[in-house]
């Protein structure tokens, strides 16, 4: 490891004074770049993990903290694994073993069955299991500050809980050395581990995908979200002050569909997630505006937010002038809607945390499909206004049948988005625009170029890519908020263009010049704004 | 009150119904079975309660609407469901015959049903997943002693095969009293506990 500053397995250990910093403020964090000589057997007894308790042992020494790091990376990062015939020439592996098998005495100590079954499991096989876990290029955990796991994306328990320990064990050590920090992120090579810690609970993202950190940040806190919206931020520290080493699990129980159906969103690459705004369907401007009148009239005294949702693109919201809807409340939100199948019948009554709007507390969705594909959504901060809301929704739906609003939407929902034609810039494949004032963004269908699944996962991996460079620490300089980026492909170019008002990044075929790319960005820039009232919901209709 | 229809002896009656249990017994699955006559293979846990209504008729040209809160099993959503059988005419409370466990924690339900709920609130006592006799883990005479004893209906059903879904439904539709049902919706919607738990709003936690 003489030449770990050349190695693929020279990480950097990215050290933070606040845990809930943005990658604004990223910028001025200290950059450690660490090179081991310790071998991974000497860094795990470093740690203490034989110990009963690794959260409450001794600070680790600073020194050996980053071996620790570069452990954990590396099992996250070794795809190939060592075949039990060569298991001599793998000490370091089977050390981890050892240290799996402590960290789940402590588990066990702490009653959890599922630990139990575990431990007859002995010694842990390194098999395939471990071998497809390790394969994937993506993984997210959730686990308590005592180190039970909560939620992973891959894995079972037998195959997880190891690499939990020993994830926990270096969180709690970067706490425990009295400077306030946490870890933030470490790299091996392409692979890039971001970890958030939220109060109890150890959010970690495992990509080797090439995203940036701010982006698996992102998505570490759209799950974050999801578990708030279960429990409450409130909830979740009573419970853990009581119980440090509470299952949080069997709270949870039930609820492994939405944390699924939003970790299947953010692996397909989701525009949504990515650019932390939602879609809007595209309706005429009269239509919304009567659609808006019709949700009005029918209010109750109970309603705070009303909404229309078709197939996860918001159609219209009204709400109160205080109160703004939050685009990563509503993200949620509609995923648990859309992307599972537990409220296509009958009418739902369902506390909800809208961790934005106060994560301490919940409110109550009344939630409705009055198509195969559109919701009526009412949200109240009163458990009892059920039936109210549903009388109110007999009126709406009566009076948006009456006036033919419900076919209109339907007819919206067919004919979709807009097409590439549409906006006459021929040499453009497909773009993202973000209205930033709307917190919205519009796309065009995927067809003509991108109609095969695998074609669309990889324009979204593209977009992932240029939205990473023209965010990044080095692009972000001083220009007012305005960004450019040209990023040059065998098979594709990109481009993106940040100003204050919106995000635009559009790909082209290959040999199209940077002058017709920048004048089609101008086009579809002042195509949008000719046609913002059609494409947005604009603000919403405010009582 | 009992809303009877102008017509010569038609007699229409609206009950408030909830179904309680323990989480994974079947409880929205034996709603589904009677209100669509459909079985989903794979269901997702339902979350908070969901709302349906269905309608049966009985002999004597009697009409029974039934409208059903299908409650979510969690623990944590077990605060909030004094506000469904608040005013309930009648519950279900489900067990799932391969678990024994599931029937003690009927038991708890139904005695709180019995202290909380409205007097003369009529309980049935659902063991369902009958299909899986083969994993039975509750006897039969078990738990019919235990609902004579305390005083439910009660029916082995499979929301799978349908077995004993209707018989379950239409014997409730059948004990509870006429003069007991709500009167009409629009009258019911009005009629719901608005003052009890007031003002908790965002901190009515569900801990």
């Amino acid at each position: 490891m003489e030449d770990g500053a050349k190695d693929d397995y020279i990480k950097d250990i990215y050290r933070h004074a606040s845990p809930n910093a943005d990658t604004d403020s990223f910028l001025g964090s200290p950059t450690v770049a660490i090179d081991s000589t310790l071998s991974t057997s000497n860094s795990l007894s470093n740690l203490n993990l034989d110990t009963n308790d690794s959260s409450s042992s001794p600070p680790a020494h600073n020194d050996d903290v980053p071996d620790i790091a570069e452990v954990l990376q590396e099992m996250l990062a070794t795809t190939e694994l060592p075949s039990s015939t060569t298991d001599l020439d793998y000490e370091p592996e089977l050390d981890l073993v050892g240290g799996h098998r402590r960290n789940l005495g402590q588990l066990n100590d702490y009653g959890s069955p599922r630990a139990d079954s575990f431990v007859s499991l002995d010694p842990p096989s390194i098999g395939t299991e471990v071998e497809q876990f390790l394969s994937k290029k993506k993984q997210f955990f959730i686990l308590s500050s005592a180190g039970k796991p909560i939620y992973t994306l891959h894995g079972s328990d037998d195959v997880i809980l190891g690499y939990l320990g020993v994830l926990q064990t270096v969180v709690s050590a970067y706490q425990a050395d009295e400077s306030g920090d946490n870890l933030m992120s470490f790299r091996a090579g392409k692979t890039l581990v971001v970890v958030a810690v939220e109060g109890p609970l150890i959010l970690a993202a495992v990509s080797k995908i090439g995203e940036s950190e701010s982006q698996l940040r992102a998505q570490l806190d759209v799950l974050y979200t999801q578990i708030l919206s279960t429990l409450t931020k409130n909830q979740i520290h009573r419970i853990y002050a009581n119980q440090s080493n509470f299952d949080l699990r069997n709270l949870l129980q039930g609820t492994d569909v939405y944390l699924d159906a939003l970790t299947r969103e953010i692996v397909n690459g989701s525009p949504s997630i990515l650019l932390g705004a939602l879609e809007p369907l595209i309706l005429r401007k009269s239509i919304r505006e009567e659609i808006d009148g019709v949700l009005l009239s029918c209010r109750t005294p109970s309603l705070l937010y009303g909404l229309i949702v078709s197939d996860s693109k918001l159609a219209n919201v009204i709400r109160p002038k205080k109160h703004s809807l939050h685009p990563p409340d509503l993200i949620l939100l509609f995923s648990m809607l859309f992307n599972t199948t537990s409220f296509r019948d009958g009418e739902h009554w369902v506390p909800i945390c809208l961790p934005k709007f106060n994560s301490t507390g919940f409110l109550y969705a009344y939630i409705h499909f009055f198509s195969k594909s559109s919701a009526l959504i009412q949200i109240s901060a009163d458990k009892n206004a059920f039936f109210e809301l549903r009388e109110a929704k007999q009126q709406i739906l009566s009076q948006m049948e009456d006036k033919g609003l419900i076919k209109a939407l339907e007819r919206a929902e067919e004919r979709g988005r807009f097409k590439p034609v549409d906006v006459a810039v021929p040499m453009v494949r497909h773009f993202l625009y973000k209205s930033r004032a709307h917190v919205q963004y519009v796309m065009p269908s995927y067809e003509t170029h991108y109609y095969e699944p695998h074609m669309q996962r990889g324009l979204l991996t593209f977009y992932h890519q240029l939205h990473a460079q023209v965010n990044s620490d080095s692009s972000r300089g001083s220009n007012n908020g305005w960004r450019f980026m040209h990023l040059v492909r065998n098979s594709c170019i990109g481009f993106a263009w940040i100003t204050p008002s919106f995000e635009l990044y559009c790909v082209s075929g290959p040999n199209v010049s940077r002058a017709t790319l920048a004048a089609s960005i101008h086009s579809i820039a002042k195509w949008v704004s000719q046609h913002r009232e059609r494409l947005f919901v604009i603000g919403g209709a405010v009582f | 009150m009992a809303t009877p229809r102008t017509s010569s002896q038609e007699r229409f009656a609206q009950f408030k119904l909830v179904l309680l249990g323990e989480s994974f017994v079947g409880k929205s699955s034996l709603v589904t079975r009677f209100v669509k006559d459909e079985f989903l293979e794979q269901r997702e846990s339902t979350i908070g309660a969901a709302f349906l209504t269905q309608t049966v008729s009985l002999e004597d040209n009697k009409t029974v609407r039934f409208e059903i809160w299908d409650t979510a099993g969690q623990e944590r959503y077990k605060s909030l469901a004094p506000m469904y059988y608040r005013n309930a005419n009648c519950a279900v409370v489900v067990y799932d015959i391969t678990q024994a466990s599931s029937l003690e924690r009927s038991k708890a339900w139904v005695k709180e049903l019995q202290h909380r709920a409205a007097d003369g609130i009529i309980i049935g006592l659902a063991g369902n997943k009958l299909d899986l006799e083969d994993k039975r883990e509750v006897p039969t005479e078990e738990a019919r002693a235990y609902a004579e004893e305390a005083g439910l209906l009660f029916f082995e059903t499979s929301a799978l095969t349908g077995e004993n879904v209707l018989e379950l439904f239409t014997e409730i539709a059948r004990k509870v009293p006429f003069e007991n049902s709500t009167a009409r919706p629009r009258m019911s919607a009005k009629g719901v506990d608005l003052n009890k738990n007031g003002g908790t709003e965002a901190q009515g936690c569900n801990c």
